[in-house]
């Protein structure tokens, strides 16, 4: 056959392979790799808050003060600073989970919501 | 393509790294090539299409929006009615949206899994020094492929080799093949451009090669080049990269080819130069590479005096007498630090290991400063050990500290800062020249308060200094106790090349001009060599500045500098002619002894030997650690020793003032040594070595040698020997860019009764060196001079010569007077009559002249009867006659 027709005959070729092997892909190594760019983030944005330090200093007097007022305000005021943040970075792990969980859904959403919709077109 | 699946035509050789072999697999053939390229092109055609139907969903979900946003106002876009027609109710742009969001996916899918790498060159984690993988013969097994290991342009450079091969018909894909599809990248344009080197110089003889490949099909990889692609995957894996460069490529291909190393040898391109061009490239890259990942680094450190555990201070005292480092290191403004890994792990382990503070000792412009900001770098990234992590490194400036205070007030500001360092509790001291805090007014209790302070574990400090400070203040003092002495010796002249290759960038970039490799070696090569009052790489660096400047502008922008701007850079500084013989100077230095014996008559042996030396030195032939030449200068007085020793100046040096003189016999006691290379505790320096350090291109004359004290000559063995020579202070005076002429009378008497009797001058020499010179100089002393050159005396018409060359000089004298002057044959015969004494050469000859000519032409001139344009004759007999100018 002429190259003008395998030629787009293999691209659709191409095209369908691609469509066939896309869920397998989304559901294997995207995952893979969607769930560790997530971990990394959530990894990172840890350590802008430096929750780590904060726990690791718990009884280190804030700002060299030594006395035993300032040591007691700064257990405390250390204590609720790392609980706050902790409460941040659980918040923040949760809308990661939730976009994770997103990326896991979306192509089934997509779908079932394009059944949806054409059918019922179709059945008006 | 899958790593794990065996190759049908199987591999010939592998690599085996962490239990796994790693394997060139791919197929090359014409079918396999066009189906990969028609691969690529649907690959483009099918992800255009994707992108296409996105775009167009996107927009015919948006237009119904816009127009019911237009319509409904902005609110209208949150009403329930939207989101019902869109999810909830079945419809058409329910359809697009949901549509839309599927071709999304797709397109997601199809570029991430493709930007996605299933295999990557494989971490180095083990120790660095650990040998790295051979490739060996495959012996079977399941392999990995490296060919989507190698980046875009590595990739296209092994497909325009496997194409060349087959355009010429050619059996096998060979390194020569290799290597011409590598030429067309641009980091290798770039590594060409460094190394000065135009393809049109090498073409013809690459077509050459190529012809004479064997012909065949099909074209396949031969072995060679199927190890050198092999050797540059194990090659990006020792440097722990992550992808193979066609760099990589071009340097195994390098190593592996002997035509092209032979090619290049003939161009002026060895091995050396070669691997430290491809290493620059590296160097580059890894610059960036760790610019990026600094970068993300330094946005969790704190540019503030609080630290992110909150449990400092802040320290308003400290900072006004002091730099943030680490914030410094931040913004980006301190150098990256290349090299030297070697001694940041001493000084971290130091840290670590002991606790206590570092003291780096080095001289100027070895690295210190950099070694310092290397570690504010490695502070931000927090790559340091956990006793330095969250912590400031601050540089306390002392001379700003102690200047303009009285010393109880110093002290007093010395307390405060300690003080707020204490408290703060996240500061890590950087003093640069500590011995200034030593050597200031009240020194020891400004030292006395900073060890204590130290020793009580309240911070660590890393402090600088130089060797000859360290020695003489810091060594013996309380400092001792508390820093730990970390030795920086100057780096090598590869590293040294090396550190100047990372600095290029920046230096480029300022001056907007492209520094070759000929000049970034030349550079270290001719500091090392010539500038020894200062150290690598620094001075260096300082070279290569000065050069971009002058070639900038010079030669406007875009400019290369090369090898011979840095010489003159470095010839201006020493007065060295360092640049390329020039064709003009090629023809003095061929006609050398011509030009020389315009001023000294006869002594052919003698200057024949000095000439030699001269060219040996010229044409870089000489050993570069002795003197450019020793010469002993014997004979009587008067033949012309010093006047040779003049003209070699002259003629060499560019001018007479090029004699550095020492009558020796000045220096016949012992205590004379002192005032050649100075009193021990006066760091002023003696006569010679100052000389020398300030003139260090010059002839040394020694007069009379033999009348020194034995101590004297015994201090020129070593000069003669090593050419350098240490002063009192300590400074290393370099006579490596002198000739050393010694001159002595001694054996004048046989010299003569020798010469009387007939001897030839060999016979004399001989007889001089085992017999008469014995017992004045030592055995080792004459081996060390490239020649002892005997002078013979001067022989009748020899004098007449010099009496023309004397007369010539009072016509000289004259000229600028507007007089002429000339003497008769028979005039010149009667004054060598009375000057010929052979005992004494040509002094005698002087006397008369000075006597009868010089003389009667001075009462001339004082009567008035020689007038501008008259011209003095010289008569037999010695008398002078007026030939007055014609009238005008």
């Amino acid at each position: 056959m002429p190259a003008i027709v395998t030629f787009p005959l293999a691209v659709v070729r191409e095209g369908i392979q691609s469509f066939f092997g896309f869920p397998l892909w989304w559901y294997t190594r995207g995952v893979v790799l969607v769930a560790e760019r997530l971990k990394q983030f959530w990894i990172f944005s840890a350590r802008m808050t430096g929750v780590s330090v904060w726990m690791r200093n718990l009884f280190v007097p804030m700002f060299g003060d030594v006395s035993i007022a300032g040591r007691i305000i700064s257990f405390f005021l250390r204590l609720i600073m790392v609980m706050w943040k902790i409460f941040l970075l659980g918040l923040w792990a949760l809308c990661l989970i939730a976009l994770f969980l997103f990326y896991l859904v979306l192509p089934f959403i997509c779908l079932l919501g394009l059944f949806y919709h054409l059918s019922g077109i179709f059945s008006v | 393509m899958d790593p794990q699946i065996p190759t049908s035509k199987g591999p010939r050789w592998s690599v085996t790294i962490n239990h796994h072999s790693y394997v060139w697999d791919e197929s090359w053939d014409p079918a396999s090539l066009a189906l990969r390229k028609q691969q690529a092109l649907i690959h483009k055609i099918v992800d255009a299409s994707v992108w296409g139907l996105f775009v167009i969903g996107v927009v015919a979900w948006l237009i119904p929006l816009i127009v019911h946003v237009t319509s409904g106002g902005f609110f209208a876009l949150f009403s329930l009615q939207m989101v019902l027609w869109n999810v909830l109710v079945p419809s058409v742009t329910g359809v697009i949206l949901t549509a839309t969001g599927l071709v999304g996916c797709f397109f997601f899918y199809r570029l991430v899994s493709r930007l996605q790498i299933h295999l990557t060159i494989p971490c180095r984690n083990q120790d660095l020094s650990e040998p790295l993988p051979e490739v060996q013969g495959y012996g079977g097994g399941s392999t990995r492929s490296i060919t989507p290991l190698f980046d875009g342009a590595a990739q296209k450079a092994i497909q325009d080799a496997y194409e060349l091969a087959v355009r010429f018909g050619h059996a096998q894909v060979e390194p020569i093949h290799l290597l011409i599809g590598t030429l067309s990248a641009q980091s290798v344009s770039v590594l060409f451009a460094r190394l000065g080197l135009v393809f049109e110089t090498i073409k013809d003889i690459l077509q050459r090669r190529l012809a004479s490949r064997l012909p065949g099909t099909p074209t396949i990889f031969s072995s060679e080049t199927e190890q050198i692609l092999l050797r540059a995957f194990v090659s990006a894996y020792g440097q722990d990269r992550q992808r193979i460069s066609v760099v990589e490529i071009f340097a195994e291909c390098y190593r592996a080819d002997s035509f092209w190393r032979e090619l290049l040898y003939d161009v002026s391109i060895d091995e050396t130069k070669l691997l430290n061009v491809v290493e620059w490239m590296r160097i580059i890259e890894k610059m960036r590479e760790r610019h990026e990942q600094f970068q993300q680094s330094a946005l969790l450190k704190p540019t503030g005096p609080m630290n992110r555990a909150m449990t400092s201070v802040s320290t308003p005292i400290l900072d006004s007498f002091a730099n943030d480092l680490t914030l410094e290191a931040v913004r980006g403004s301190l150098p990256m630090l290349i090299g030297r890994e070697q001694e940041m792990e001493d000084m971290l382990r130091m840290i670590e290991g002991g606790q206590q503070s570092v003291l780096l000792v080095g001289p100027d412009g070895v690295g210190k400063t950099a070694l310092v900001a290397g570690l504010a770098q490695r502070m931000v990234e927090e790559r340091v050990p956990n006793l330095l992590q969250d912590k400031r490194l601050i540089s306390l400036s002392l001379p700003f500290l102690v200047s303009g205070a009285a010393p109880a007030q110093v002290q007093d500001r010395l307390i405060q800062i300690l003080g707020e360092v204490a408290q703060a509790g996240n500061i890590i001291l950087v003093l640069e020249d500590l011995e200034h805090l030593q050597e200031a007014q009240g020194g020891f209790e400004l030292s006395s308060l900073l060890v204590d302070f130290l020793s009580r574990g309240l911070t660590f400090a890393i402090a600088t200094t130089q060797p000859r400070a360290y020695v003489s203040t810091l060594e013996s003092s309380a400092f001792s106790r508390v820093f730990q002495t970390l030795m920086m010796e100057e780096p090598d002249h590869t590293q040294a090349i090396h550190i100047l290759e990372s600095k290029m960038p920046f230096l480029e970039y300022e001056q907007d001009v492209i520094f070759t490799y000929e000049a970034v070696a030349k550079a270290v090569e001719l500091t090392d060599r010539y500038l020894h009052e200062s150290f690598l790489p620094q001075k260096a660096i300082e070279v290569c500045q000065e050069a971009a400047l002058v070639v900038r502008r010079k030669q406007g922008k875009g400019a290369f500098v090369t090898g011979e701007e840095i010489a003159a850079i470095v010839a201006g500084k020493t007065g060295i002619p360092l640049t390329q013989v020039a064709t003009q100077e090629k023809d003095i230095l061929l006609h050398l002894e011509e030009e020389m014996h315009k001023r000294v008559i006869g002594q052919n042996e003698a200057v024949s030997a000095v000439a030699s030396a001269l060219r040996r030195a010229r044409a870089e032939l000489r050993s570069t650690t002795r003197p450019i030449a020793t010469f002993l200068f014997l004979g009587p007085t008067g033949v012309g020793k010093t006047e040779l020793a003049k003209t070699i100046a002259a003629t060499y040096f560019g001018s007479e003032k090029q004699m550095l003189r020492f009558d020796m016999s000045e220096y016949q006691e012992k205590s004379s040594v002192d005032r050649l290379i100075g009193t021990p505790g006066n760091r002023e320096g003696g006569l010679l070595t100052e000389a020398v350090r300030r003139q260090p291109f010059a002839i040394v004359l020694l007069d009379e040698l033999e009348k020194a004290h034995p101590d004297i000559v015994n201090l020129f063995l070593q000069v003669f020997e090593d050419g350098r020579l240490t002063d009192t202070a300590g400074r290393t005076i370099d006579f490596t860019n002198t000739i050393i002429v010694a001159t002595s009378n001694a054996g004048t008497a046989y010299i003569q009764d020798a010469i009387a009797a007939g001897e030839s001058l060999e016979q004399i020499k001989t007889h001089l060196l085992q017999d008469q010179l014995r017992a004045i100089y030592r055995p080792e002393f004459l081996n060390r001079c490239d020649g002892v050159i005997v002078f013979r005396p001067l022989q009748k018409e020899e004098i007449y010569e010099i009496a023309k060359l004397m007369i010539a000089q009072v016509t000289a004298r004259l000229e600028p007077k507007g007089i002429g002057f000339r003497a008769e044959d028979a005039a010149l015969d009667a004054l060598v009559e009375k000057g010929f004494d052979p005992q004494f050469g040509a002094r005698p000859l002087r006397r008369v002249i000075q006597e009868e000519v010089e003389n009667a032409i001075a009462q001339a001139l004082l009567e008035g009867q020689a007038k501008r344009r008259d011209t003095i004759v010289l008569e037999a007999g010695g008398t002078i006659r007026i030939e007055s100018a014609p009238v005008l």
